[in-house]
């Protein structure tokens, strides 16, 4: 145990106090790695973990006791969840939103300009699983433009149908605006005011952390002007 | 009707060089020392050991000449194969055995097994047709073997110490089979034997292969009358000694001497039957030429004597009667006084 | 072993004992055994594992037609080139399946070096359909029965072959009525553990095949799936492929659980 300890680099207990455990949705992988960078320069002494997953998985692990002192959400029926299940101190906030978009490969060679086109015959488009937040949007937005898309799969998440469309399996798919802007391979086509679903990403305070007030002034920093202008930096739009 | 074989085969770590001829209705057992090449002469004519070079032939048809284009396969050759071990297929009843070849030859399924039970028969096997082959004895298993081979009617029957498999009690009775039905075999027979009574109980002729050679062949008497090697004069029981024969003496390689009446000068291989080696308590007197005193090494029961085996300079088995063993007072440990008559030392050119 | 062992090795033998047992456990614990007839019988389940049985079987078929001879072949050639398609075989058996999932894609996706090729020429896309399911279990499955058939046909006596060959059988015969037939076992415990892990397969499935309801949803992917949404769904299909595999096992046991 003493050797596995030291290979996988377990926590040393004396030396530090313990990193502020942040649970974020994989969406939030970019902007939230410069959050922590910030805030371990404005709060002198503190360390910041960051764990990245698709929310329902960092939803599992919450339930199983992972001992997180934050959770930030890409949608708040995972958080609604989260709550109900006491996993949370307090309530949660909405910190930053998203918009839909359309993914296509770079050069948008199948000319889809809009959501309407995704019903069209032989065209591949998949979308993330119901359960993932983003799978969830997307088919909000279609079924408020009353298009009906025969996906070719539930996607666990929006980093692996972005992927596809990457490689040329899928023509299409419905991301988040801030997953399309890096990426070369692929473009972004907006998805209209009128069916848009913005993504509202909450924020709170776990229970099962060891570090409550950092947790605690860590949610705060995101939600300072300073952590909003970072989020507006990689594309994310306000609560 | 005759199998001729004049060829050379990589065999292991040896290059063999083989040259025999059996004819129709003749065994030739091949003897010699555990890797000699005899059990890759009988995969050689069989198709199992393509050769290099050389021909082997039956009557006109070439069945192997080292080409590509010259190598019969191993199933058009017409030949039955008994193994050391009897090799019977586990998956398959005592009769599919015996009907395996049938079937491989094109022969239905229902004559094949009818053929299959009469051969079975004729090796009084009959009513174990429906066993598997893990049920048999060793010996049966053999039996059911050389019934699989034979039910093929092949040209040629190749058996490689077909005895070794069995028991001692079921080898006699394995021994009398085999030469019955080879005797009725009307083809070639080419027989291994590692045990030099299978090979004289069941041979014509003998071919002596050493170390991928041929040393010598010849009838059974032609080979124990005169064994040209060390290997065959063990199994035939002599002992021999190669020299340097020069005025009627043979000088040995460790320097002792030996006096042989008609030694031809050069270098020569001598053989002395053990019971021409007289013992004596006492120096004896009188016409001997060679006469030593040696270390008695040890005392063996044979059959109808005792072998008596001396050491030093000149190391012998000597055949007694065991009364001259107590009158002797010969004990192992103990010495004795060796004579040898200079003419019952048989020479012939090494 | 009939010889005295160490003492000192019972302790972390126990813990590693240990180590199996309570995730068995935590999983039959915590099954909701009140409804765990009424989930295993809701149609996405049926649907799910219906899918799974038949796509590891077709696997298991193409492992058979395809790894059998390339079994034999590594079973009778040497050389370097051997070892190459050794390694090449084995190469699934280690890679995380993910990673063979995307290398699908490179290869049969429908940009992929052949898959543009079967896409061009007869309108064919393999990822996103059960073909993909099929073809994703078998590149992972097929290892397990080669290297299983390889063993089986190196401790093949081949005197058995010659015995066939000498009484008048072609190669072809030899291979089907003496080697194979000879080689059962092997043959046997190759297809059961082929099957099994082909019925198993998550990562190059979801990768290169997708996750669909009815489509290419097997019963892994819908476990991955119900955890995200329904933590006790997911511990009953758990159970059952657990319940699954311990019947492949038990059907194996002659083979790799009983010590000679």
């Amino acid at each position: 145990m003493v050797v596995a300890c030291s290979l996988v680099g377990c926590a040393p207990a004396a030396a530090a106090p313990h990193p502020i455990v942040v649970f974020a949705a994989a969406s939030l992988t970019a902007p939230f790695q410069a959050l922590a960078a910030a805030f371990e320069q404005a709060v002198p002494g503190s360390a910041v973990e960051l764990h990245f997953a698709g929310t329902p998985s960092l939803l599992v692990q919450l339930r199983e006791g992972a001992p997180a002192d934050v959770f930030a959400a890409a949608d708040e029926n995972n958080m609604q969840r989260a709550a109900a299940a006491d996993l949370l101190v307090g309530a949660a906030q909405v910190f930053a939103s998203n918009h839909l978009a359309i993914v296509v490969t770079a050069g948008n060679p199948q000319r889809i300009t809009g959501l309407e086109d995704l019903a069209r015959d032989g065209l591949r488009v998949a979308l993330c699983g119901p359960e993932v937040p983003a799978g969830s949007y997307a088919r909000q937005a279609l079924a408020k433009a009353g298009v009906e898309v025969r996906s070719l799969s539930d996607e666990p998440s929006v980093t692996a149908l972005v992927a596809k469309v990457r490689l040329g399996e899928l023509d299409a798919g419905i991301v988040y605006a801030t997953d399309v802007t890096d990426v070369a391979e692929v473009a972004g086509v907006a998805v209209p005011e009128a069916f848009d679903v913005r993504a509202r990403y909450p924020i709170a305070v776990a229970a099962a952390g060891l570090q409550r007030d950092g947790g605690a002034r860590f949610v705060a920093f995101v939600l300072s002007p300073a952590g909003r202008a970072i989020l507006r930096d990689f594309g994310f739009g306000a609560p | 009707m005759s199998l001729s074989a004049d060829f050379s085969a990589a065999a292991g770590s040896f290059e063999l060089a083989a040259r025999l001829q059996v004819g129709g209705g003749e065994t030739v057992a091949l003897v010699g020392p555990n890797g000699a090449g005899k059990t890759s002469v009988l995969r050689a004519v069989a198709g199992l050991l393509p050769i290099r070079a050389g021909v082997i032939r039956f009557d006109e048809q070439v069945l192997d000449d080292g080409s590509p284009a010259g190598f019969v396969p191993p199933e058009a050759r017409g030949v039955g194969f008994v193994f050391q071990q009897p090799l019977l297929f586990p998956h398959l009843s005592v009769m599919g055995n015996v009907a395996f070849g049938l079937v491989a030859r094109g022969m239905a399924r229902r004559a094949a097994n009818a053929h299959a039970a009469g051969w079975l028969d004729r090796v009084g096997l009959a009513d174990r047709a429906r066993a598997m082959p893990g049920e048999l004895s060793g010996g049966q298993a053999q039996r059911v073997a050389l019934a699989r081979a034979l039910a093929t009617t092949p040209r040629i029957l190749l058996l490689d110490e077909p005895l070794a498999a069995a028991d001692a009690t079921a080898r006699l009775e394995l021994r009398r089979e085999l030469r019955s039905q080879l005797q009725q075999f009307a083809g070639v027979r080419l027989l291994v034997a590692h045990d030099a009574v299978d090979a004289f109980a069941l041979a014509d002729r003998i071919v002596v292969v050493e170390q991928g050679r041929v040393v010598q062949a010849g009838t059974v008497a032609e080979i124990c009358g005169s064994p040209r090697s060390r290997y065959v004069a063990d199994l035939v029981g002599l002992n021999c000694f190669s020299g340097t024969a020069r005025d009627g003496v043979i000088e040995l390689p460790n320097g002792a001497r030996l006096v042989a009446s008609g030694a031809r000068d050069g270098a020569v291989f001598a053989t002395v039957h053990p019971h021409a080696i007289s013992l004596f308590r006492e120096r004896p007197s009188g016409s001997p030429r060679n006469v030593w005193r040696a270390p008695v090494l040890g005392i063996e029961p044979a059959l109808d004597c005792q072998r008596v085996r001396l050491g030093g300079e000149v190391p012998l088995v000597a055949e007694v009667t065991a009364r001259a063993v107590s009158e002797l007072q010969l004990a192992t440990g103990g010495e004795v006084w060796v004579a040898l008559k200079a003419t019952e030392v048989r020479v012939q050119a090494g | 072993m009939r010889s005295r062992q160490p003492a000192l090795l019972w302790l972390p033998a126990s813990l590693g004992a240990l180590f199996f047992v309570l995730p068995l456990l935590g999983l039959l614990l915590r099954a909701p055994w009140a409804e765990f007839v009424g989930e295993l019988l809701s149609p996405p389940v049926l649907q799910a594992l219906w899918l799974s049985v038949r796509c590891a079987a077709l696997a298991t078929l193409l492992t058979f037609v395809f790894g059998l001879p390339l079994a034999v072949w590594l079973a009778t050639a040497a050389g370097p080139s051997r070892t190459a398609v050794r390694v090449l075989v084995t190469l699934p058996m280690v890679l995380p399946p993910v990673v063979g999932g995307v290398a699908l894609l490179l290869a049969y996706g429908r940009r992929g070096l052949f898959g543009q090729w079967l896409d061009a020429w007869f309108g064919l896309v393999l990822p996103f359909s059960p073909v993909g399911v099929v073809l994703a279990a078998t590149y992972v499955a097929m290892p397990f029965f080669v290297l299983t058939v390889e063993a089986g046909l190196r401790s093949f006596d081949h005197r058995y072959a010659d015995a066939a060959a000498s009484l008048g059988a072609g190669p072809w015969r030899v291979f089907t009525r003496v080697t194979l037939p000879m080689i059962a076992p092997s043959l046997g415990a190759g297809l059961v553990v082929a099957f099994a892990r082909a019925l198993g397969e998550f990562g190059a499935t979801i990768t290169f095949a997708g996750n669909l309801a009815g489509e290419t949803r097997t019963m892994p992917l819908a476990v991955y799936q119900a955890l995200q949404t329904d933590p006790q769904g997911a511990i009953v299909l758990s159970v059952l492929l657990v319940m699954v595999a311990a019947l492949l096992l038990f059907l194996l046991r002659r083979h790799w659980l009983r010590v000679a």
